[in-house]
């Protein structure tokens, strides 16, 4: 079978672009579960808020917690899916990220004036949605244009749907989160 | 230099392979997401994957999910080794391209 110079890189670029499609997939594929579950997460902790205020801080600390313990088992078994000792290596990694969240709040907190409750959901749910942003600029678009409209609907609600910005944060911004997850685990 | 290997280089087996090749270890894919990234139609995907699975380069596994019917693909040791020799013979043709 003889193969000509032309046909050769052709069949190669092919190769390269399936590769890079398959990379893409993985990528998109790991971050969706975690994106389902703290959509969850959000929407529940959220919606609490706006029915029973007096709540909605414990509920945050509690399912956030659970969140970074959901979070560290999906990353654990999709690792252990490939690689015991990369599973083993990666096990702190969620734990260490929530620990590093809770900092910055602690210091955002300290050098801005006192917030209201809603101006620090705010904050917190705009950190997130550029965080998605930023991570979609190098691992995938898809993932940055969820970061996009969660940040659009976080914005949406704290200036048009004030008296219940709490119940439109979850049911909205966690909802698109959760919707942009399954859209992921499909591509 | 090693010859062509006919069954991976028709183009739609040459995405098949590129695309479960890229799979790590005992990884498989799912058929539809296989048939997303190799943009073919079922019926062509599924004739193209009874080539290599005859030729033991793929390996085929149907379960449910539920009441679904699953189909998951993977790549077999020696349709890896059979790909990577491929590839090499591409490679070799560019080099000694190269070479003149």
């Amino acid at each position: 079978m003889a193969i000509s110079k032309d046909e050769a890189v052709s069949a190669l670029k092919e190769i390269g672009e399936a590769r890079d499609k398959v990379l893409l997939m993985r990528r998109y594929r790991h971050a969706a579960p975690h994106m389902i579950l703290w959509g969850s997460i959000w929407l529940i902790a959220d919606s609490l808020f706006d029915f029973y205020p007096s709540l909605g801080g414990p509920a945050w600390m509690v399912l956030s917690l659970i969140g970074v313990a959901g979070s560290s088992v999906i990353g654990w078994r999709a690792r252990a899916a490939r690689d015991a000792g990369e599973a083993r290596a990666a096990q702190g990694k969620w734990v260490v990220a929530y620990a590093t969240f809770l900092a910055y709040i602690v210091a955002t907190q300290s050098v801005l004036p006192p917030l209201s409750a809603s101006q620090c959901n705010a904050l917190i749910s705009l950190f997130f949605a550029a965080a998605y942003m930023f991570v979609g600029i190098w691992l995938g678009w898809k993932i940055f244009w969820v970061g996009l409209a969660m940040g659009a609907l976080v914005l949406f609600g704290f200036f048009a749907v004030a008296p219940h910005y709490f119940l439109w944060v979850g049911v909205v911004s966690g909802g698109a989160l959760m919707a942009g997850g399954i859209w992921l685990r499909r591509v | 230099m090693e010859g062509a290997d006919e069954i991976i280089h028709q183009s739609t087996r040459l995405r098949i392979m590129s695309t479960l090749n890229a799979l790590r270890g005992h990884e498989s894919l799912d058929f539809v997401q296989l048939r997303q990234v190799v943009g073919a139609t079922d019926g062509n995907l599924g004739a193209h994957l009874a080539t290599l699975e005859k030729a033991g380069y793929v390996a085929i596994e149907k379960d449910f999910v539920g009441k679904k019917p699953r189909t998951r693909v993977s790549v077999t040791r020696s349709g890896r080794r059979a790909f990577e020799r491929h590839v090499q013979f591409l490679q070799d043709i560019l080099n000694a391209d190269a070479g003149k």
